[in-house]
């Protein structure tokens, strides 16, 4: 059911309804980005002399290698938390779906759970876990006789990405969990009972007959999953502070670096609109390969 | 036979090995908070030997920690109170009504959903000092609420799509009038979703730290978040301490997270966005 | 002593209680507001020297002065740094801040700092009773931004002498081959010789580079590159600087998650025995006295880091005051200037001094008076090095603080091999110019 905006009083009634989140939300989120554009083409330092210089800070970051690297880094979080967060919570869906689970319910609360908890006591949490002496890990590694293969967790630049995802892939598994079960709720029973009869595996209708019929909230979900990589900070501040020198930096983290400790306002404003638009970019990329994250009229 | 046995034994397990973790770290951070310093250093992982409570008797009686709850519980109730009834407005007509531009309000919306607030925390800042906006008690509430309607409005959109809308043209038969309509029966009906709403703001307004740490510079008005940063001492961690923190900030958010569970699961997967 | 302690304590906790009710009467009178903001917390009044001092002067000044509302607030500071550089950019600071020296220079040129040289030039009995060159890294263009609060040395090796000898040195090794030796016998025993928490990423290059670098460059040359002389970060010695300090990592000297432990938890694995050794600044000597286990307390030792072949002068150690009590460029009225000058001057004198030096705190004000027999034995031990010891510039306290940001990340991958010397040098060469 579509109704049309045709009486006036209808059209005032919803022009009141959207007036206070319009407001709200341009005041708080876009005014400032407004002012951030701004500020990107000033050489600024924070101070009331601010110089304009147009695009400059532009050209400087098209070059700025450590930018694009931080860009980089962010790109393979994304990727590795699209499949790691979503696909683990896909599995764990279908098979929360299937009879031979014990303790569904309980693995159902437990699951939501961590994403419940701040991304800075998560932060704590596991470098303690990470710990070189007496981190869980190491700990464990030691006392099955596995000496070898304890290690500097979050020290080899080498696998940093990865061993950073590992904490944020485990938190949100939960979260992406609860939107897909939502989603496969409403699937219709009686589509798996035939598929049965014809002997489809578990895999086989997981696959073939849940994932094409929920393939739009997965779309919602992975667009949640790329905003919120594109612009992930707390974690990698507080396990890493974007080290073993830069392995570990992201766009988020270089601009609040920026800005506070380089005390580069202008420059570190036109990074703030550079992920903007990369973030666009990106979330625009991921919406011609699975439909539908943004809307338009047709879809309505 | 024996074969899909002994795999759906492994599921299970892989399922409670999961789970487990999924409670661990907290409950390690529970336990450790009654050991010494000197016992954590020991042993990071073994159960406490007796149960100091020290450390809690600490956090209460030298801290300014019950004021920071205090502040927080204000901004989370009142930020959680105002999201869901601003986003449920624009969420109803978004999904309702059929009028030009509303595509393009949507999206408009949603692009919020990509920035990260350290890019805008200057510019806010000077904003809202310019307005004489900040140092208020209810400062906070405002890019809290800002940044809050993003995903709400998606999510209530979505939602009210997804149910039929014959109980209100029922009602507008009945010459029921909009206002009405929309509290006394869609309000109801979207009640699982304004829920799930409800959850996700209340945590992340509870466990805000950036414009808490910047937007306000009177200890009166002070968050939890930002409190906990005390307890990293200058040049020493004691650990249980700080430890004992998390858990006193952590555990009104806890205990709400187990009461409510049930709801709260039935709530986000009655919720979610559905295809 | 004691009882100044306790009654501090005592007062610190009133405050905490009577916090609560401040909110109610803030707005009845008409009370002069000052507002602080700063690193230091009330929290670690008794633990932390520093804070005790201020706290204890605050207080003091502050009940002699009914007439004075004080809005202070406190954090940490790494959020402190954050936090100023907003309340900078919104033109909303505080009236009374703590400044980095590295900041000076931006600070002053974007109008945010008060000129305070006439202020002290008309009280020479204020100004005189600063240790010489105290005001050097809040000193631009010829004029004063803001009086030192303490006096650091950052470059000071702790080692374990138990631990020492037990490898056959009775004395922490001279020469830099004998430091390598000792490395060499640490490992094969199983122990760190020296541990570095570098995830905040500033202990390599402010504890270990500002005075491992003098070693070969000498201070002439830092001199140099502070004041755009001519000296370059490219330069042999420099480089040469990072290559020693990249081989001694190689050699095994640090623990295997330098860039993972952070620089509180450093402390706890020198605590341990893990490790035997740790360059630490003069603020570590409180938190040996109070945290460290009796028998690393009394082994404990206090040594510079060795000569390098044909290097400079080794009696160096890179120190001396990084920050600094600055007042806002606030528009303030004659009696409100006169206060806060008057509480600038009550923070940084013997006021605070006195205290803080008692609890072994390196206080920049010259002579304060205070009983010896209750400091850390180490602030004596440090006291008698310095007798022969010359303090050179700390990098992160006078060097430009973008410079600085590359330099200590940059540090991070040379550390673990990730980077070459010359290409670090290379880096922070290509920052130092932009910033010129």
């Amino acid at each position: 059911m579509k109704k049309i905006a045709d009486r006036r009083g209808t059209r005032l009634a919803i022009f009141l309804c959207l007036l206070p989140a319009l407001a709200i939300y341009t005041y708080v989120v876009i005014v400032p980005i407004i002012g951030a554009f701004r500020y990107s083409l000033f050489n600024w330092s924070g101070g009331p002399n601010m110089k304009y210089i147009g695009l400059k800070n532009y050209q400087m970051l098209l070059k700025d290698k450590n930018f694009w690297a931080a860009f980089l880094n962010n790109l393979k979080i994304t990727i590795l938390c699209v499949f790691g967060q979503i696909g683990i919570a896909f599995i764990f869906s279908a098979m929360l779906s299937s009879r031979f689970i014990k303790l569904k319910k309980l693995h159902r609360v437990v699951a939501y759970f961590p994403s419940t908890i701040s991304a800075v006591v998560v932060g704590f949490a596991w470098s303690f876990i990470f710990n070189y002496d007496y981190g869980l890990i190491n700990v464990i590694l030691r006392a099955v006789g596995l000496n070898d293969w304890a290690q500097a967790w979050l020290n080899n630049p080498d696998t940093i990405i990865g061993v950073v995802c590992i904490p944020l892939i485990w938190q949100y598994i939960g979260y992406y969990m609860v939107i897909i079960m939502a989603a496969m709720s409403s699937i219709d029973p009686s589509i798996y009972e035939m598929a049965e009869l014809d002997g489809a595996s578990g895999v086989q209708r997981a696959l073939k007959i849940t994932l094409p019929l929920i393939k739009n909230s997965i779309g919602v979900a992975v667009m949640l999953c790329i905003a919120g990589n594109m612009k992930i900070f707390d974690h990698i501040y507080v396990m890493t502070n974007g080290g073993p020198g830069t392995s570990s930096m992201v766009m988020a983290l270089q601009v609040y670096k920026t800005t506070f400790v380089k005390n580069q306002f202008g420059y570190a404003s036109a990074m703030s609109i550079g992920i903007l638009i990369l973030s666009l970019a990106i979330v625009g990329g991921s919406r011609v390969l699975i439909n539908r994250p943004w809307r338009k009229e047709r879809d309505f | 036979m024996i074969g899909k046995k002994i795999l759906r034994v492994i599921c299970n397990l892989i399922f409670i090995i999961f789970s487990f973790t999924c409670v661990f770290p907290i409950v390690w951070i529970f336990y450790s908070s009654f050991k010494t310093q000197a016992e954590f250093m020991q042993s990071s992982v073994a159960l406490p030997k007796a149960l100091d409570f020290s450390n809690y008797i600490n956090v209460f009686t030298s801290t300014s920690m019950p004021k920071y709850m205090l502040n927080s519980a204000r901004n989370t109730l009142l930020s959680v109170a105002v999201i869901i009834i601003v986003a449920f407005l624009a969420g109803y007509v978004l999904s309702r009504y059929k009028f030009r531009g509303r595509a393009a309000i949507y999206n408009y919306f949603i692009m919020g959903m990509l920035i990260p607030i350290h890019a805008l925390l200057v510019p806010m800042y000077v904003q809202l000092n310019e307005m004489g906006l900040t140092n208020h008690w209810y400062t906070l509430l405002i890019p809290y609420i800002g940044f809050g309607l993003p995903i709400s409005i998606m999510l209530i959109e979505s939602y009210i799509s997804s149910i039929p809308g014959e109980l209100e043209e029922a009602a507008a038969i009945d010459g029921c009038s909009f206002a009405r309509t929309l509290f006394q029966i869609v309000f109801p009906l979207a009640s699982p979703i304004l829920a799930t709403v409800a959850i996700i703001q209340f945590f992340a307004v509870w466990n805000e730290f950036t414009f808490a740490l910047i937007l306000v510079n009177n200890d009166n008005l002070r968050t939890v978040p930002v409190g906990l940063t005390m307890f990293k001492g200058a040049y020493t961690v004691d650990y249980p301490r700080m430890m004992t923190g998390i858990i006193v900030t952590m555990l009104p958010v806890m205990i709400l997270y187990f009461i409510f569970s049930k709801r709260i699961i039935e709530g986000m997967v009655a919720g979610a966005v559905k295809g | 002593m004691k009882k100044k302690m306790v009654s501090m304590v005592v007062a610190a906790a009133m405050i905490t209680a009577s916090a609560s009710s401040a909110m109610v009467q803030a707005e009845a009178s008409e009370k002069v507001t000052i507002s602080i903001l700063c690193d230091l917390e009330r929290a670690n009044v008794g633990t932390g020297g520093l804070d005790t001092g201020f706290y204890a002067a605050l207080d003091e000044w502050t009940e002699a002065h009914p007439e004075v509302e004080i809005s202070l607030e406190s954090m940490n500071q790494t959020d402190y740094q954050t936090k100023i550089t907003s309340l900078g950019a919104a033109n909303d600071m505080p009236d009374l801040f703590m400044l980095k020296g590295s900041w000076t220079k931006n600070f002053v040129e974007n109008g945010w700092i008060k000129d305070i040289t006439d202020n002290l030039d008309a009280d020479p009995e204020w100004k005189d009773g600063y240790i010489a060159g105290g005001f050097d890294s809040a000193t631009y263009d010829g004029r004063i931004y803001g009086v030192p609060r303490e006096s650091l040395a950052t470059g000071l090796v702790f080692y374990n002498s138990d631990m020492w000898a037990e490898i056959g040195y009775e004395e922490f090794p001279s020469t830099w081959t004998e430091l390598l030796d000792a490395v060499e016998k640490f490992k094969e025993a199983g122990i760190v010789p020296f541990v570095m928490g570098n995830k905040a990423n500033w202990p390599a290059e402010s504890c270990w580079l500002s005075t491992l670098g003098d070693r070969f460059t000498g201070s002439e040359w830092t001199h140099s590159i502070i004041n755009g002389e001519g000296a370059a970060f490219t330069d042999e010695e420099f480089v040469a600087a990072l290559t020693c300090f990249q081989e001694l990592a190689e050699a095994g000297a640090f623990n295997e998650d330098i860039n993972s432990l952070d620089d509180v938890e450093q402390n706890t694995v020198y605590f341990n025995k893990t490790a035997a050794a740790i360059v630490n600044g003069t603020w570590f000597f409180a938190t040996v006295d109070s945290s460290a286990p009796d028998d690393v307390k009394a082994a404990t030792k206090l040594a510079l880091l060795p000569s390098v072949e044909g290097g400079a002068d080794a009696n160096t150690v890179s120190g001396g005051p990084a920050w600094f009590f600055s007042v806002s460029n606030n528009e303030m009225d004659e009696t409100k200037t006169e206060l806060v000058m008057d509480l600038l001057k009550y923070v940084s004198d013997e006021h605070q001094a006195d205290v803080s030096a008692s609890t072994g705190i390196i206080t920049a004000w010259a002579n304060p008076t205070y009983d010896d027999s209750n400091v850390p034995a180490l602030f004596n031990d440090y006291n008698e090095l310095m007798k022969t010891t010359t303090v050179v510039p700390i990098y992160d306290a006078t060097m430009d603080a973008a410079l600085i940001e590359t330099m200590n990340t940059g540090l991070q991958s040379l550390l673990i091999g990730e980077i070459t010397p010359e290409e670090l040098a290379e880096n922070i060469q290509f920052e130092y110019e932009m910033a010129q």
